[in-house]
Formats: C-alpha cells, structure tokens, sequence
C-alpha cells in the first residue's frame, strides 16, 4: 500500500515548524509554487494557488504587491489593447463612459489566454437550491483600474437590436437557430464596472403564456465574477464540443448555464432539454 | 404479527417525520416568477443587484436590504443598509447597484436582499466575501 502524496502546503508548513525555513526562503518557495501551478493551465490547482497567495499575502501584510507581477503584464496587455481601442473608437449614442466600459471589455475578452478565463466555475448551493457561477483568482484586477470612473451602473432596455450593438460596440452572440416561434419583447443591457450582461425576453408568437430568456454576462474581473440561477436541486452536466453545459430545472422550466472563457451563459424557460441542448450546441458552433 | 404491524407503522411514521422534518430545513429557491435572482458584493464593497423575471412586471426593485457579518457562530445581522433606488418598470429585467463601503469593515460579509415583482417577493443571499 503507497502513502498518500502530501501537500506542497503541508511540507512548507512542517518545514516552518521545525525552523528550517527563514522567510525570503518561504517566500521563494511559495512563489516557485505558483508559477509552477500557473503553468499547467487549465489543470492548475487553484485551491493550491489560492493557498499560496494566501500565505503571501499574510507574510507581507499587503495584496497588491502580492500579484504585481502576474499584475504587471497584464497590465501592458489591456493598455495596449485600450489604446488600439480608442484608435478605432466611433461616436456612440450613449455617455462615453458606457462605451469605455464596453470597449475596456471587449479588450478583456480579446486577452483569451490570460488566466483569469480559466478560473470561473459554476456549482450548486449546499442546500442545491442554486446554481452558482463564480471566478476565483485575482488576475484581471488591471481592468478595474481602466474603468474606474465607471462607478454604478447603467441600464438600458429596447426591442431594438441595432440599439443593444450600437451600445455596446460589437454583436454579442444570440441564438438563431429554433427560435422560429419565439419573438423578442425585450433586450435589457446592464454594464458596471465588471461586467455586462445581455438579457433578452422572448415569448411564443402565439401570445401563449409560455416564455423563454437568453442571458449573457461578460466579466472583466474574475474576482467579482458571481451571478446565480434558480433551481429545484442539484442537476448534471451535458458535454457539448468541450464545453460543460449544466442542465437543471426552475419549477416546471428547463435551465442551462454554461461558459466559455469570461462570457456565462444561462437560457430558461418552456423548452425541453432536447430542444436546449440543440440550440446551445449551435451558438458553441458559431462561437 | 401485531408487533410486527406496530414495528411497520411506526417506521413509516418516522420516515414521514424525517423527510417533513429536512423539507422544513430548506428554503426551496426555485421560482416561477424569477428566473434569475441575486447580488453580487464586489472586492470594493459595492454591490450589484440582478432580478430576471420570466413574465414582464409592472415594476421590479428591492424593497429591503441587510448587511449579515459571519463569525465563529455564523451568520449574524450587522446593520440595515439603504436599499438600491432604482426603480425598474414594464420590463422583464432588473438592474440595480449600491456602494456600501462606508457600512463595511473588516471581516467576512454577505448581503441578504427581498426582490419584489409586482408584489411577488423572494430574499436572495449576496455571495460572501472578506474584507
């Protein structure tokens, strides 16, 4: 029978408890464990990291220095990526502080491989009676500084979806395909400083009580990243070209949740899981 | 065979007992009226306020608004805060935001909020965070 394999946390504490370890060489190894662990990817462990981080931050009684530099070249890349923006930048309708807010994350979107994508995860409530997604690490903190001045939030809601691209600066992705019977009663933009989110309401042309909504949610901080649907209990998750794609239920309504980089997407209502599933599988082909 | 009658009976009464018991423990959070309900409390203590409702309402906003602080114990109320103003109407969607920096110290928060749709209300649970 083999032992279990320790923790690099437990040796580096064991090593503090025996006096081995000073605090430069703590922190060397502490830091030589992260970047190991940031170099995996998307099969880092981010409890790991977030432990690591954790301890460096208490050794040195501050957060920001913590990551400055992880920070720092995330930086470079979101001021290049605003300055190109703003190069290209067109006039809006609405106050140019929406349309910074709406350009410093598309800039966001476009850093896909920084690793601030990889650390979003969705999960059920204790109790199961939500479906959670939340991001997990400290890497997109740059981006807050870039659209600082957007405090609060803003809300816009038309049937117009020309309004909705004009706001915004780019054509988020929409489901097209199955929709036949559905219409839209209403787009609902709503950006702050950390994200946007897209609603869209259809109902069946019909005039039916049955509905049906579309939400997607661009963040550009991980570490603010949270939102939540609502759910019976706990459900299962369907693979569709790599992607997870969680499938629940809200009373009598199918719900699914998933996402791709930074964008969460959730759609709900009177389809049935075949019919989700179908749809979702064709906005991750146009993706 | 009465006793094992008894023995059956009494089973199933403790089966009922228990699954009434857990049912009464859990707060369901499906919802008929709102897809989509919650509040996210951001790293510099503000917090956003997100309602979706499947059905379009009259008006969407929150009626009320509290600050929970967690210790050894759990959770426990720390202060009433002012609930965000906006006011959404004829819509199927809510947005609202608030900055509570100067009601949050030091420690490890949630927000616990009442949605209200119509008069339809439901109390929603920020995610919690340490400051």
């Amino acid at each position: 029978m083999s032992l279990p394999e320790r923790s690099p946390i437990a040796e580096i504490v064991d090593a503090i408890n025996n006096n081995q370890l000073t605090a430069d060489e703590m922190e060397r190894r502490l830091i030589e464990r992260i970047d190991a662990e940031y170099t995996k990817g998307n099969q880092a462990d981010i409890r790991l990291i977030n432990a690591c981080e954790d301890l460096l931050s208490e050794m040195r009684g501050e957060c920001e220095a913590t990551f400055a530099r992880h920070k720092a070249a995330y930086h470079q890349c979101i001021d290049d990526a605003l300055a190109e923006k703003a190069r290209a930048a067109a006039p809006r309708k609405r106050p140019m502080r929406v349309a910074a807010v709406a350009a410093a994350l598309v800039c966001a979107l476009a850093l896909g491989g920084i690793a601030s994508f990889r650390w979003m995860n969705g999960r059920s409530t204790i109790d199961q009676q939500q479906y959670a997604v939340q991001g997990h690490e400290v890497t997109l903190a740059a981006i807050q500084s870039c659209i600082a001045g957007n405090a609060g939030m803003d809300r816009m809601v038309t049937t117009d979806w020309n309004e909705v691209v004009a706001l915004l600066g780019f054509e988020p992705l929409l489901p097209t395909e199955y929709l036949t019977e559905w219409t839209v009663r209403e787009y609902a933009v709503l950006v702050t400083r950390d994200m946007v989110d897209l609603s869209v309401a259809y109902a069946k042309h019909d005039f039916s009580s049955d509905n049906l909504r579309y939400s997607l949610t661009y963040f550009s901080n991980s570490e603010n990243a949270y939102l939540a649907v609502e759910q019976n209990e706990e459900g299962y998750y369907v693979s569709i070209e790599d992607v997870n794609v969680y499938v629940t239920e809200n009373v009598d309504r199918s719900i699914f949740n998933w996402h791709v980089g930074n964008e969460v997407f959730s759609i709900s209502g009177a389809i049935t899981k075949d019919e989700g599933i179908a749809l979702i599988a064709n906005l991750i082909e146009r993706k | 065979m009465l006793k094992r009658t008894t023995f059956f009976f009494l089973v199933i009464f403790l089966v009922f007992s228990i699954s009434f018991g857990f049912a009464e423990s859990i707060q369901p959070y499906a919802d008929s009226v709102f897809m989509s309900a919650y509040i996210s409390l951001a790293n510099t203590r503000d917090a956003t306020f997100v309602g979706k409702t499947y059905d379009e309402q009259a008006s969407i906003y929150v009626t009320s608004c509290t600050l929970q602080k967690k210790d050894s114990s759990g959770w426990f109320h720390f202060c009433n805060l002012p609930s965000p103003p906006e006011v959404c109407t004829n819509t199927y969607t809510y947005g609202g935001w608030a900055d509570y920096a100067s009601f949050i110290g030091v420690g490890t928060y949630r927000i616990k909020a009442t949605f209200n749709a119509d008069g339809y209300e439901i109390t929603r649970y920020s995610n919690e965070r340490s400051f």
